[in-house]
């Protein structure tokens, strides 16, 4: 408990004062606070999986100026958290442990973040520019950022896989 | 009913997500730019956490700071007198007037003009605690806010144009509406022949803004200058904002469709100064009783 507590305050930190300063040609922003939804076990009960991400995307929210961007597809994205998690299922897994690269192990940690990650983008930015006329460009938005996301993501995760091994 | 609490109660999940979903949609969409309340605590907490951040950072861009500071130095020194308006020198005799531009000198015994060139625009310096550049709305924060005199609706300009608009203030910080910001329109002209237009983003490149409504009969350049033109009472006249990039006329009527490369690069900025005009009230005040009689 104490442990995700730290985590949560840890990637707020990371994402406000790190991430957000990532303005790469306005196409690249990486979410990389969505890591804590990543990494949370698959039976985590769902109240508190759902508020617990409605206050990480609300407190970025505020830092980023964006009222309830982050709020809707952080929720969102926990909302399918469990069933993107099981979709990839390639072993047992202890339900209790956190969904990290080390636990996973790769092929599902790849494939499960991908998607996840994915589906946040997906409706952060079109939430974000509320209109589908410019259909390619948000496409390229979502792309570009979900990849730097993922690296972000991966590369993080594989230091603390390493440092296990 | 028992029926009804079970299903309730197996699904809560699922109606806590739509419950959740819809105060962050509501938040989305309530309000123009963004709720009152937000914007509050967003200053006031955002600022406190991220300016001694911000001090970090910044020290990182020093040297580009310094050259736009120089450089902006420069024109200044150029052009001391644009922010004077001239006035007529009038002095009553007779009627005794309440009026910020006339003051009573007790030895010439009558009323005289405060000054010649009376002050209308006057500049407080900051600098920028948060700055994006690659969402659809985009705010800067800076670090004076209310105590140092800032309000709602003064214009902030940066070392090289301008860039946008204070939109909110707390305490000891304000947010400002940049002008990379697909809901600002800034009243902007031709410096070569004066013509009006509206200045907008698109929402797409952070270098690049629209100017509309400028009819095709009117000659325009690649490179002209497109200016402020003082009539939002928020920036005075003439305050570089870009230069044309490239127009091509609009398909369905006789206007151009402009893109012009902004002078203010919003992605390195750090110093910036706000204007407050201090006739801004009283110019608000009149241009809103000819609406009311309309």
């Amino acid at each position: 408990m104490i442990r995700s507590i730290l985590i949560f305050i840890g990637l707020i930190a990371a994402q406000v004062l790190v991430f957000n300063h990532f303005q790469f040609s306005g196409f690249i922003n990486p979410a990389y606070y969505i890591l804590f939804i990543i990494l949370m076990p698959l039976n985590t009960p769902a109240w508190l999986r759902l508020l617990s991400a409605f206050f990480l995307g609300f407190i970025i929210d505020l830092f980023s100026q964006s009222p309830g961007l982050h709020t809707a597809a952080t929720v969102l994205a926990a909302f399918v958290q469990p069933y993107v998690l099981q979709t990839f299922k390639t072993t047992d897994a202890d339900g209790s442990k956190y969904s990290s690269l080390s636990h996973l192990g790769f092929q599902w940690f790849i494939s499960y973040s991908i998607l996840l990650i994915l589906i946040h983008h997906i409706f952060y930015f079109f939430l974000e520019v509320f209109r589908f006329s410019y259909f390619l460009d948000t496409l390229y938005r979502i792309i570009l950022s979900s990849f730097a996301t993922f690296i972000a993501v991966f590369l993080s995760q594989l230091v603390i896989y390493k440092k296990q091994q | 009913m028992q029926n009804l609490l079970n299903f309730l109660w197996k699904n809560y999940a699922f109606f806590l997500f739509l419950l959740l979903e819809f105060i962050a949609l509501s938040m989305v969409v309530s309000s123009g730019h963004q709720s009152a309340v937000f914007a509050y605590s967003s200053n006031q907490m955002g600022g406190e956490a991220l300016s001694s951040w911000q001090g970090i950072i910044h020290y990182f861009n020093l040297g580009e700071a310094n050259k736009q500071l120089v450089e902006e130095n420069k024109k200044l020194r150029a052009q001391l007198d644009e922010s004077f308006i001239d006035r007529d020198i009038i002095t009553f005799d007779s009627i005794s007037i309440n009026d910020s531009l006339i003051k009573w000198d007790s030895t010439l015994n009558k009323y005289l003009p405060n000054d010649t060139n009376i002050l209308a625009f006057e500049y407080i310096g900051a600098k920028t605690i948060s700055n994006s550049t690659h969402k659809q709305k985009n705010y800067l924060m800076l670090n004076k806010g209310r105590a140092q005199g800032v309000s709602e609706n003064m214009g902030v300009i940066g070392p090289n144009g301008i860039v946008g608009i204070v939109y909110s203030t707390s305490n000891d910080f304000s947010t400002v509406v940049s002008l990379l910001n697909i809901k600002t329109r800034i009243s902007a002209k031709l410096k070569t022949n004066n013509e009006l237009g509206i200045l907008q983003w698109d929402g797409q490149d952070p270098n690049v803004a629209q100017f509309n409504s400028i009819e095709t009969y009117i000659p325009i350049q690649v490179g002209d200058s497109i200016i402020t033109s003082g009539f939002s009472h928020i920036f005075p006249e003439g305050l570089i904002i870009g230069t044309i990039q490239d127009y091509h006329q609009n398909t369905n009527d006789n206007t151009y469709h402009i893109s012009v490369k902004l002078a203010t690069q919003f992605s390195s900025l750090q110093y910036v100064t706000i204007i407050r005009n201090r006739f801004y009230e009283e110019q608000m005040l009149l241009e809103k009783t000819l609406e009311d009689e309309r």
